[in-house]
């Protein structure tokens, strides 16, 4: 009896036993909510369905300061999860926090990674202090763009031979042009935007800035060294001033351009999920069409769009560092993830992994086909601790940016008090 | 055992849990918050003892300077405007006769203050949304242009303040009911016989009595908006132009932002210790006048 019953609960342990170690668990943290946020569960689905021995159980986090927040204190205290999504702007503020997993080429390689596959400069910035490692592996590259109501710009005359908007480019005054003859056939408000939102004002306004012929920062004359912050503020400020554009306003603008109300909108590419869902049941009311940021400097031979980058990062902690098991896992998800990211670029993002973004697939796939040459005009932030996702700069920026474009101060106040805050902050660094 | 023993065993033991959280989760805390204030700490791990570094750059921080002010405007808005509201809404309740309609009342006036600040932030930022938002209408109504509350520089700080007020009335009517039922009614009756009017019962009668209560409501409410941060975190982020950077939200930038833990600590400690002599003055000088009523 006594026996039976030993080997009763012995085969429930072994059962049990048998199960849990024929299954690794991974936990992935990353920040995209939202239409893409959804992508994304898809893919980690996908994967955990291509991979019956492994289960990724995907959370995502507040978007900003408190991912990051979260990220990095659960590194320290052993308790961080095994794969991350990761802003690329973030690594030189974060270099310091000993946050990242160094990722060997060889590593790399072994799971269908190469650098000759990605575009340089998305290479370059993942790359970690040790020659030959990378610390974050580039994934995507989300980047603001305009979506256009092609319905309205045929009417106002504005759609080019090649069915785009290129009478709207050049020159701000072109620009100013376009949306005159937009007010022109009763478009009280041409332009919308999150007017309310330091990022997504500062992603368009910081195009703007290299479009005008200046730069945000330089290491001699540090934040804002010239003119093209100031020319990119006022001419900002002059849509919403001047009532092309509607000021102080968030959520709403996006779905007044959903209304038919607004013929350009400024969002990133994220943002196109639900326009193109409603395109494809024909409940949109207006033909879609995106594009990169229109190149205001085109005349004067300046073509710039600025671009994020974001990928793949294996978090380290010296407490409770990763095993080799969970590492080999971890390599095996960004492999997978890179071969299988043209589902991911119907989020919107731009794909610097060239297999894919030079393939005939991608270069097909509506809308975003439009923007596929954003990689040529693309630039990222520059790289100094100051910058990156939810980093100092956006904290200044979110006092000061938004009432500087909706003409609450003038842009020489906004450059005046972003210059004192922001190098203050980097005497410190 | 004797008895005495075993009862300081027993007390011991019922406190014990108290005093291990307590210890845990606030005595090492600050102390290590106070060794931290000392050092160029970043958010993680530790750094290089600096003595007194950061308390010097703290009194030339032009940012934590505002940030100081910017608390102490927001302490004028709130302090005295929710005590009054507070102590008004307790004798408008106070003077309803059926005990049914009293509790519904009550109830409306502390439904708010069981909100998570999250909630708080999502209704208001619904309600004074500018293109839809319901406040806007009544804006417009008046004629004037939708104004973005919470981005605008005038509005920004009594717009956080009222958003206070509204969410934390509550707990203040029920402090200053439980106490205006302490009265006794046949001090009113007393008095009406003797000719006092509304305004003189109020004068002599409540407002003496009830002044326990809202010193200690106002001790209370000194402590609570001195710490100030969630409602600036979430609607303002400290702007617009700094206008509404109060000092916890200048410590978070300071740690979580610039990874600037030590730095932060000094902040941190600067203002505890600030808190704890504001919170003796104010009690020491509403005794005073206490005392100096009841002579």
């Amino acid at each position: 009896m006594k026996k039976l019953i030993i080997s009763f609960f012995s085969s429930i342990v072994l059962l049990f036993s048998f199960n849990a170690s024929a299954v690794t668990e991974i936990t992935w943290w990353d920040l995209y909510g939202g239409g893409d946020g959804e992508k994304l569960q898809n893919m980690v689905d996908a994967f955990n369905k291509d991979h019956p021995d492994i289960n990724i159980t995907k959370t995502t986090q507040e978007w900003g300061p408190p991912f990051y927040a979260k990220l990095e204190m659960s590194s320290a205290i052993g308790e961080q999860p095994d794969i991350a999504l990761y802003h690329m702007s973030r690594i030189q503020m974060a270099k310091g926090t000993n946050v990242f997993t160094p990722l060997t080429i060889e590593e790399l390689a072994s799971v269908g990674i190469h650098e000759e596959d990605y575009y340089p400069a998305y290479w370059n910035k993942g790359k970690g202090d040790e020659e030959g490692t990378m610390y974050v592996v580039p994934y995507d590259s989300p980047v603001v763009i305009f979506h256009w109501n092609k319905t309205l710009m045929e009417k106002a005359g504005l759609v080019d031979d090649n069915g785009l908007f290129s009478t709207c480019e050049g020159s701000p005054e072109k620009f100013i042009s376009c949306l005159d003859a937009l007010k022109a056939i009763g478009v009280e408000q041409p332009i919308s935007g999150h007017t309310d939102n330091a990022y997504m004002v500062y992603w368009w306004w910081i195009s703007l800035v290299k479009q005008m012929g200046g730069e945000i920062w330089t290491e001699e004359g540090g934040w804002c060294p010239d003119e093209g912050c100031k020319k990119a503020t006022e001419f900002y400020a002059s849509l919403v001033t001047e009532g092309y554009m509607p000021g102080n306003i968030g959520e709403d603008s996006y779905n007044g351009f959903l209304s038919g109300n607004h013929a350009i909108h400024i969002n990133g590419g994220w943002a196109m999920s639900p326009v193109i869902e409603k395109s494809r049941n024909a409940t949109l009311g207006f033909e879609y069409a995106v594009s990169k940021v229109p190149q205001l400097g085109a005349d004067n031979g300046i073509l710039a769009a600025h671009a994020h980058a974001s990928g793949f990062m294996i978090p380290n902690s010296d407490k409770n560092p990763i095993s080799e098991e969970k590492k080999q896992i971890g390599l095996q998800i960004i492999g997978w993830m890179a071969k299988n990211n043209l589902y991911w670029a119907t989020a919107g993002h731009y794909i610097p992994y060239k297999p894919t973004a030079e393939s005939l697939m991608y270069n097909a796939l509506w809308p975003s086909s439009t923007y596929a040459d954003i990689g040529e005009v693309a630039f990222f932030e520059p790289d100094h601790p100051v910058f990156g996702i939810a980093g100092p700069i956006y904290d200044v920026l979110g006092s000061w940016i938004i009432g500087a474009v909706n003409g609450d101060i003038s842009a020489d106040e906004f450059v005046e008090n972003t210059q004192m805050e922001i190098n203050a902050i980097v005497d410190s660094m | 055992m004797s008895k005495k023993l075993r009862l300081n065993i027993a007390g011991w033991a019922l406190m014990f849990p108290f005093i291990f959280f307590f210890s845990a989760f606030l005595v090492y805390p600050s102390l290590y918050t106070v060794v931290h204030s000392f050092t160029d700490s970043p958010l993680i791990g530790w750094g290089n003892w600096i003595g007194f570094e950061n308390y010097v750059k703290l009194f030339k921080d032009k940012l934590f300077a505002k940030s100081i002010k910017n608390t102490f405007i927001f302490v004028g808005w709130t302090v005295i405007p929710n005590t009054i509201i507070g102590l008004m809404i307790a004798i408008m309740i106070n003077r309803i006769k059926s005990p049914m309609y009293a509790a519904m009342i009550l109830a409306c006036f502390f439904l708010p203050h069981i909100l998570p600040v999250t909630v708080l932030f999502e209704l208001f930022v619904s309600l004074t949304r500018k293109e839809s938002g319901s406040i806007q209408w009544v804006v417009n109504f008046f004629g004037y242009e939708s104004i973005p509350f919470f981005k605008h520089k005038l509005w920004a700080m009594p717009a956080v303040s009222i958003v206070t007020i509204w969410w934390t009335v509550g707990f203040n009517i029920l402090l200053f009911l439980a106490g205006l039922k302490m009265i006794n009614p046949e001090i009113y009756e007393a008095s009406e016989i003797d000719g006092a009017n509304t305004l003189h019962q109020f004068t002599f009668i409540t407002f003496p009595l009830i002044w326990p209560i809202t010193a200690l409501v106002l001790t209370l409410q000194l402590i609570f908006q001195l710490k100030i941060f969630d409602q600036m975190y979430l609607f303002t982020q400290g702007g617009p132009y700094n206008k509404t950077m109060v000092v916890l939200y200048h410590v978070y930038k300071q740690a979580f932002m610039l990874y600037k833990g030590g730095y932060a600590s000094a902040i941190a400690l600067i203002i505890f210790l600030f808190i704890v002599l504001v919170s003796i003055g104010n009690y020491y000088t509403l005794r005073y006048v206490n005392l100096d009523k009841q002579q």
